[in-house]
């Protein structure tokens, strides 16, 4: 090498001490003579070294201000960069060296200086030549007053072992790297988390400037989405709008990847056309190459792992096969954590499911239970309350168990139907036996869970308790049933008819008696079947009007022809708001009736006929009667005025002629005559009671009797009678009949009193049970019905006269029955059969009672 | 004939009834002017001055007429239904004099305008009593109207 800028040196001396002292101007001059004489010989012989050794050699001057220029070089300095020697001779070394090398070579330069120590480095150097790696010495040169003048620098060319050096570290690097990322795998458990790791592993392990991951978006765009990444990037993935589209954007490493399923790798960043939108960011961020490997998810390009590496020529073969690897594994480990994350989804899912079905089941207030093929049981509580078990009770219970025993075989065979895939769901009513025995009637539906293969997994089943709703409707079938027997049981004819007339429902009776079976009948006119339509249909048309009809005379006609009278009585029947829907119609068959009415009615009239017949005898007896008594009264009674006129005539007309036996003769007859009128009138008297009609009202009976004892006054002429009068009741009857009767009981008591001394007649009254108190004897008197009414009044007439033999009572009251002698006691012996008549003619009853010597007392009732 | 005019008029069939009524009347001298007749067509026709009687002037009385009812041929009633029915015989007082004591009697003379009715007594003397106040009262005491 030749210096070919030695023309000015500069000595580092002057340079550091400019001011040292011009005193020894001349024996500076001489050394430097000298020097430059030695400097000369030897540069000859360094000469022909230079240029035969394999190493650079290379001498920089060294000049203020850090500047170093390139003053001598050797062959080798020219092969190994490709420069000419006016590119490099007398130029300063940022003129050289490549840039990227400038800054550490500058630091390595005033290293040597400061240390005065010969520096060594490894360079890597681009050329055009390709990269060097070097292994650069520098060694200061110093002058006598210490400044540095130069700089000797050898370069040894260690480019092949550093390229060998360098393939071993990335390999080992790729190992490592695919080691680390597949712990990460093998940890991972959620996806961003992974790819966040596999980029830092890849540019932390694998020494990569930068890595990423982009998915492939299925939107329109098919842009690619950076989900995670690594290492140097200063916001280059934001710049790169990179789609997997076969468009400009999507043509380089990544898109193309994506689309394409394979590994592309750009070598050199600088010069790939592919990397033409992203390359001024990417030389930026000092990104020399790069690679991209598809990841390929569930058989499809789901996204790419995008390595960029520092220098061009990055990955090597081996390298890209590790790669390739890594990018499958990181596939298989998203796939397998998508999957994870699937199933952990779907269990979620399921569980949530289960939880709520499981609070549904628990919580219902509808009874649910789940059968298992095996029998085993789990009911919720609604459940097993409506059965009062409790749930572990139920539980431990076969089906069966709880079940109504007449239902076991329904419920068995609704099973087997399930079973069988006859029917989804089976739907029934069916009975539970309650705990403490009771039945407890429920609606029941059960389906059945099948899994894939068709295999029952459990029986659903839900229950209702509709206990009351069959008690009720049992009770209503009960009374239903009841009422229906109720109605066919009737042996009268009974319809039900709509408003529109037509029938409605009948019972047996109505069959029977038209001839029609129900199924016939339902729905005809009612109408139609009576001999009189129109009539019957007025009938419910009445009734439906009016609400009822009574007694409505129709004729029904069975379909032979035979007419039953009937009597319908029908009245409407309501809805339960009260609405009308239909008449009720019941007949009643009067044939009977009508036939026995018609043989009244005969009767009847033959009674009557009868009645007037008798009646027509009876007027004719009476009238003869009457003739008679008539005649009696106008034709007995003279001859007996005649026989005691002319006696009397004779009597005092021609007395002096008769002797006194005469006379007395003619008083018998006289006598006899007056006792015969007598008994006429008593006779008349008493046929006339018998015809009078009588003229009943309310009257004092104590007045009456006053008035009697008044009538009666003459015949007590020169006699000392007590009467006493008590308390008498006022009565109901005919006051002229009454009075004949105390005339006739009072006038007796006077007569036969006639020998008293001091007579004594009492009239007096006493109810019915005062008179049964008082004499235990009472009912042989006479007949009980005269006693009937414990409020009665009984009148007497008590005296304490001659009285009368019991035995002879009987007579007492017979006309012309007398118990005195005539000479005794006057009478006709038909005043107490007049007041007996009299008594009975109102209703009441007449008895006495007597005791010879001791007075008798007549009891009389008028009716009650 | 006798043209003295009569004061009574006795209708009565039985003759023991006249006698002993004309005894009882001329006892207490009443029975001067005493026509008897003996059934009631006889008793009409005096009073109408028909048959035997015509020639008899209807102005001469009688001042009363003593009626029997049960009489032959037309009975008391008859009798005193037409003196009652004719303008110049009404005013006549008729007594039933009579054995009935029927009602139907009483009620039926009435009812034909009688001025009094009397029950014959079988007793003599309670018979003359009565037919002593009878003539009495209907020849002294009663006033008739002029006709």
């Amino acid at each position: 090498m030749k210096n070919t800028n030695n023309s000015q040196p500069k000595p580092g001396g002057e340079r550091k001490n400019s001011t040292a002292p011009l005193v020894n101007v001349k024996q500076v001059v001489e050394r430097q003579k000298r020097v430059e004489r030695t400097l000369r010989q030897n540069e000859n012989r360094l000469s022909q070294i230079y240029d035969v050794v394999s190493d650079v050699l290379f001498i920089l001057a060294v000049e203020p201000d850090e500047a170093f220029r390139f003053v001598s070089i050797n062959k080798r300095f020219l092969e190994v960069t490709g420069l000419s020697e006016e590119q490099v001779i007398g130029k300063p070394y940022q003129e050289v060296i490549p840039e990227p090398a400038q800054a550490m070579v500058l630091e390595k330069y005033n290293e040597a200086i400061r240390t005065q120590k010969t520096v060594q480095w490894e360079e890597i150097s681009e050329y055009p030549t390709g990269t060097r790696y070097g292994e650069v010495n520098v060694t200061p040169v110093f002058d006598e007053s210490c400044q540095c003048m130069q700089l000797v620098g050898t370069v040894h060319d260690i480019t092949g072992r550093k390229l060998a050096e360098q393939e071993v570290q990335r390999s080992n690097r790729s190992l490592r790297m695919i080691s680390t990322c597949n712990q990460a795998l093998v940890r991972a458990l959620e996806e961003k988390e992974l790819l966040d790791e596999i980029c830092r592993t890849v540019v932390n392990v694998g020494s990569y400037r930068m890595a990423w991951v982009g998915f492939a978006e299925p939107d329109k765009k098919k842009s690619v989405n950076p989900v995670a990444q690594a290492g140097f990037e200063q916001g280059y993935l934001e710049t790169l709008n990179i789609t997997w589209s076969d468009t400009p954007h999507g043509r380089g490493p990544t898109g193309t990847s994506i689309r394409t399923g394979r590994v592309v790798i750009s070598s050199n960043i600088q010069t790939d056309p592919a990397l033409a939108p992203w390359r001024v960011e990417a030389l930026k961020r000092g990104y020399g190459s790069s690679i991209a490997l598809p990841l390929a998810v569930n058989a499809q390009a789901a996204g790419a792992l995008t390595i960029y590496a520092a220098g061009p020529e990055a990955f090597g073969p081996e390298e890209v096969a590790l790669l390739t690897e890594l990018a499958g594994d990181l596939a298989y480990g998203i796939e397998a954590l998508r999957t994870r994350t699937a199933r952990k989804q779907a269990e979620e899912a399921l569980r949530e499911s289960e939880d709520k079905f499981k609070y549904v089941f628990d919580h219902s207030v509808i009874g649910k239970s789940i059968t298992l093929p095996s029998g085993e049981v789990h009911v919720n509580r609604a459940f097993s309350d409506m059965l009062g078990y409790s749930q572990e009770e139920v539980q431990n219970r076969k089906w069966q168990e709880i079940t109504h025993p007449d239902d076991v075989e329904l419920t068995q065979m609704e099973l087997d139907s399930l079973i069988a895939g006859k029917k989804d769901l089976v739907r029934f009513n069916k009975r539970f036996i309650h705990k403490n025995g009771a039945v407890v009637w429920t609606d029941l539906s059960t389906s059945l869970r099948c899994d894939e293969q068709g295999k029952p997994v459990y029986f659903m089943t839900t229950i209702n308790d509709i206990t009351e709703r069959k008690q009720a409707e049992e009770a209503l079938r009960l009374a239903s049933a009841y009422n229906r027997s109720l109605i066919e049981a009737s042996l009268d004819p009974l319809v039900t008819i709509g408003p529109d007339g037509k029938i409605t429902d009948v019972n047996a009776a109505t069959e029977q008696v038209t001839g029609c079976p129900r199924n016939e009948l339902i729905g005809k006119d009612f109408s139609d079947y009576f001999t009189e339509p129109e009539q019957a249909r007025l009938g419910y048309q009445q009734v439906f009007r009016e609400g009822s009809v009574r007694d409505y005379l129709l004729e029904i006609r069975h379909r032979d022809g035979h007419i039953t009278p009937v009597r319908y009585n029908a009245s409407v029947y309501t809805d339960e708001n009260g609405r009308v829907i239909g008449v009720f119609a019941a007949a009643r068959d009067i044939t009977e009736r009508k036939r026995a009415e018609e043989e009244i009615q005969k009767l009847n009239a033959e009674l009557e006929q009868r009645v007037l017949d008798r009646t027509a005898q009876l007027e004719s007896a009476n009238k003869e009667l009457e003739a008679f008594s008539y005649s009696v009264s106008h034709d007995l009674r003279a001859p007996l005025r005649a026989v005691d006129g002319f006696s009397r005539i004779l009597m005092e007309e021609y007395a002096p002629q008769l002797a006194p036996e005469a006379q007395r003769y003619l008083q018998l007859v006289r006598d006899n005559a007056r006792q015969m009128g007598h008994l006429v009138d008593d006779l008349l008297a008493f046929s006339r009671l018998g015809r009078q009609p009588l003229a009943k009202r309310s009257f004092a009976m104590a007045d009456l009797v006053q008035e009697v004892l008044e009538d009666l006054r003459p015949e007590q002429q020169g006699r000392t009678i007590q009467v006493s009068v008590c308390d008498l009741l006022p009565c109901e009857a005919d006051p002229a009949l009454l009075k004949q009767v105390w005339i006739n009981l009072l006038s007796n008591a006077i007569k036969f009193t006639r020998r008293c001394e001091e007579a004594r007649i009492e009239v007096g009254c006493m109810l019915v049970e005062d008179f049964k108190s008082q004499d235990a004897d009472w009912a042989s008197h006479l007949p009980q019905g005269a006693f009937s009414n414990p409020q009665s009044a009984i009148y007497y007439v008590r005296d304490n006269g001659v009285g009368f033999d019991m035995q002879y009572v009987h007579k007492l009251f017979g006309v012309f029955q007398r118990l005195h002698r005539a000479e005794d006691y006057e009478g006709t012996g038909v005043g107490l059969a007049i007041v007996q008549r009299i008594v009975h003619r109102h209703g009441g009853y007449v008895w006495a009672k007597a005791k010879v010597g001791e007075g008798a007392t007549f009891y009389f009732t008028i009716s009650d | 004939m006798i043209m003295n005019s009569v004061e009574i008029l006795l209708v009565e069939d039985n003759p023991n009834d006249v006698e002993l009524t004309l005894h009882a009347l001329k006892k207490n001298n009443l029975a001067n002017h005493i026509e008897i007749v003996r059934d009631g067509a006889e008793a009409l026709d005096f009073l109408f001055c028909r048959g035997v009687f015509a020639e008899r002037d209807m102005e001469s009385g009688p001042k009363v007429v003593l009626l029997d009812l049960k009489l032959p041929k037309v009975d008391g009633l008859e009798v005193l239904k037409q003196i009652r029915s004719d303008p110049r015989t009404k005013a006549i007082p008729v007594v039933v004099l009579t054995s009935s004591r029927e009602e139907r009697d009483i009620a039926d003379s009435y009812n034909l305008g009688v001025n009094s009715y009397v029950a014959k007594p079988v007793d003599f003397e309670q018979f003359t009593e009565a037919v002593r106040q009878l003539g009495l009262y209907w020849l002294l005491l009663n006033q008739p109207p002029r006709i």
